[in-house]
């Protein structure tokens, strides 16, 4: 099979380092904020900040006359402060931000590509205290929605909510599961390397966090592409953090044979997507010959990825995703082509487009 | 799911009937006529025996039901090898041999036909007794002593001595690359014929003779009721062997497509765009449910033997779609596409699904298969 051929201009913020700063809250401070810079902060068509608390001022675009969407409005500001990013002091983590009680930190950032305001929540709060084990803690939500209501709601106690008809989907329900620190316990502490990609048509936005070689969390926004006309504008998106030590996110296990997460394709609706791959027998094709290249080309499987919607009653195949294929299991973050180019790499079985650097994948490389 | 675009020219020989005659001579009548199909899009006999007397000069000894006379292994008995046109092949032979030596047919009933292709030819070297062999050995699709692969009964019930009334089509491209058979009986498509050259194969192009076939037949006409009373035993789906053509559990039944990858043969498996363990196609068996659009995926075909496991390619014109499944107490569609139903909804007839697979179809021709076994 030759190299496939990228088709979107891509942007690159690859081995981003977050080294351990002595606790998972901290951890997890830092690289929310390192995620929210990276999408901003983009050469073309970043994502745009219309909206954030910092647990003391909340500010919104269309009520504070700070003019465009943009940096006005992000109060977690260009350079990390960890006193600007809060968790709710009534979750788990109370004992970190006790003093904040019910107040603590959101942003939303928006996306005028993939629809009018196509808008993503981050939030700080977490009313769940018990998702995988005793010790596994959710700490955030992140929601998206066409339309978020940055005008009638928002506060330094509660993040906006979606206008009438639309809904704000909480990526963390379901299969999305950031709990603790996104590579087990909440108590674990961690470095991480973060890759943030997102095409200059601002289509698709790709976020890789790794934690000791695993791809521990996957958050991706991208448009669906090759849908019928009976879609409009689909989005696919996903935000999903392991909660097993070396369980990798961007997996067969993760998005093919399991939900991987949701968005409306039309609005009010909300079904589970998985991400298709040629297959055969009961297995996708490159699960069927693990760890070794086609026997007679010699070349690797890089299949495309599509993209279905199993829930009655929208079930059916919508459309693919481009610039992202399946790979083989049981091999590891190879590079392609062979030649040491990096034109693509492999996150576990899902490869994408690479900017030619260097891939590290463990944090402290 | 807009409709796909049929690359090649066809040309088709459907609704061919051969009716019910109560014994095995129906299923002989069927052999001849579709023999007389090859030949007439291009194949020719090259040698051929009616049990009295073995021809190694071209001679075609088949002319009627009479000719064929099965017997075992070793005994007097009727073959015929026919080769391929050049564009499919150099040298491709089938061989069709009435040895009916294995009794692996359904119930223990001896399969009647052993159909074999040999991609580098067949000496002449047939006798009354002895079917050619294979030059260089190179045999990549026999039905013998093979179960999966053996004709039992040839279709119909596993049973040789069980006649029927069959609907064959038969359809080939201009170019002579993609030959096709497909048999209906009861309602059914109950078997396939599959002589083809992949126009598609994966890069770089190790494979120089991307040639597969398939010779698929169910065994039994019963139709093993599926649950809640609803018939499922469609060569191309659940519960039977052609289902296996693709997505079988496992990997027993995927040598129903062979092929020779230099100077190795293979078994082949239709491919298909997956999630979980199952091709999008057949997740539902109803329309995408925004679109309204029934489900057509390409196919592609991979090998599953050590040294040469891998995708190989592409299939040619042929697709895959939702089934459906009768309900045997009405007599009437329970939900999925039936045996013969065409695409477009509009009555031009551009496609037609067999079982899962999805072919070219005249434009013109209806009542692809014959009437439904169960009717209420």
């Amino acid at each position: 099979m030759a190299l496939p051929t990228v088709s979107r201009t891509w942007q690159f913020k690859n081995n981003l380092y977050l080294p351990s700063l002595g606790s998972p809250a901290n951890n997890i401070r830092k690289l929310v904020w390192t995620i929210k810079d990276a999408l901003t902060t983009f050469g073309t068509n970043p994502w745009v900040c219309v909206a954030s608390s910092d647990c003391v001022t909340c500010l919104r675009y269309g009520v504070d006359a700070l003019g465009p969407p943009g940096p006005a409005y992000d109060l977690w500001g260009a350079t990390y402060n960890a006193a600007k990013i809060h968790y709710r002091a009534s979750d788990n983590w109370s004992s970190y931000d006790s003093a904040y009680s019910s107040k603590h930190s959101w942003i939303v950032l928006r996306n005028t590509q993939l629809d009018t305001t196509y808008d993503v929540v981050i939030d700080l709060y977490n009313n769940q205290n018990s998702d995988h084990n005793t010790n596994a803690i959710r700490f955030m939500k992140i929601l998206v929605s066409r339309s978020f209501n940055l005008t009638g709601s928002g506060s330094i106690t509660d993040r906006p909510n979606p206008n009438n008809g639309w809904t704000a989907l909480d990526l963390r329900n379901g299969n999305f599961d950031n709990y603790g620190t996104i590579n087990g316990q909440r108590d674990w502490d961690h470095s991480y390397r973060v890759h943030a990609h997102m095409s200059t048509d601002g289509l698709g936005t790709r976020v890789f966090i790794q934690t000791d070689g695993i791809t521990s969390g996957f958050w991706a926004f991208e448009r669906i592409e090759g849908a019928d006309a009976a879609y409009v504008n689909p989005v696919w998106a996903v935000a999903k953090g392991s909660y097993d030590w070396g369980t990798a996110v961007t997996s067969y296990s993760w998005l093919h044979d399991a939900v991987a997460q949701q968005f409306d394709p039309y609005g009010a609706y909300t079904y589970g997507f998985y991400l298709s791959c040629e297959g055969l027998g009961t297995q996708a094709l490159p699960e069927a010959w693990s760890g070794f290249p086609n026997e007679v080309s010699g070349k690797w499987a890089l299949c495309p990825v599509g993209v279905a919607q199993a829930y009655n009653p929208a079930r059916g195949r919508v459309g693919y995703l481009k610039d992202v294929w399946w790979f083989s299991t049981g091999v590891y973050h190879p590079t392609f082509p062979s030649d040491g180019s990096r034109q693509l790499v492999a996150f576990n079985h899902l490869v994408v487009p690479w900017d030619g650097g260097n891939y590290y994948t463990f944090a402290y490389q | 799911m807009a409709l796909p675009t049929v690359t090649k020219t066809w040309a088709f020989s459907v609704n061919n009937t051969r009716y019910w005659n109560g014994d095995l001579w129906d299923k002989r009548t069927l052999m001849v006529q579709i023999k007389n199909w090859f030949k007439s899009v291009g194949w020719t006999v090259r040698s051929s025996c009616n049990s009295s007397t073995a021809y190694n000069d071209g001679t075609d000894s088949w002319i009627s039901a009479g000719n064929l006379n099965y017997n075992s292994n070793s005994s007097a008995r009727s073959w015929l090898v026919m080769r391929a046109p050049a564009a499919l092949g150099a040298n491709y032979d089938v061989l069709l041999d009435c040895n009916s030596h294995n009794g692996t047919g359904w119930s223990g009933n001896p399969s009647i036909m052993r159909i074999c292709a040999a991609q580098n030819g067949y000496n002449l070297n047939g006798t009354t007794s002895a079917a050619p062999t294979a030059i260089n050995g190179y045999q990549t699709l026999c039905t013998y002593g093979t179960g999966d692969l053996n004709v039992g009964g040839l279709w119909g019930a596993g049973r040789h001595d069980w006649g029927y009334t069959y609907r064959w089509h038969a359809m080939s491209t201009s170019d002579q690359k993609q030959f096709r058979v497909i048999i209906c009986m009861g309602g059914y498509a109950q078997g396939i014929w599959l002589f083809e050259r992949l126009d598609t194969v994966e890069t770089p192009a190790v494979w120089t003779e991307p040639v597969v076939a398939c010779i698929c037949a169910i065994g039994n006409i019963n139709h093993a009721e599926g649950s809640s009373g609803y018939t499922n035993n469609d060569p191309f789906i659940a519960g039977s062997c052609a289902y296996s053509l693709r997505w079988q559990g496992g990997w027993t039944k995927i040598s129903l497509i062979r092929g020779l990858i230099n100077t190795q043969q293979v078994s082949l498996a239709l491919t298909t765009e997956y999630i979980v363990s199952d091709p999008l196609a057949t997740q539902w068996g109803c329309r995408n449910e925004i679109t309204g659009k029934w489900p057509i995926y390409p196919l592609g075909i991979a090998a599953s033997d050590t040294g040469r496991r891998g995708r190989q390619g592409m299939m040619t014109d042929l697709w895959l779609g939702a089934y459906g499944i009768w309900n045997q107490n009405t007599g009437n569609p329970q939900w999925g596409v039936l045996d013969g139903e065409t695409y477009p909804d509009d009555g031009t007839r551009k496609l037609v699904q067999f079982g899962n697979l999805i072919m070219p179809w005249t434009g013109s021709a209806a009542s692809p298969v014959s009437t439904p076994c169960y009717v209420a």
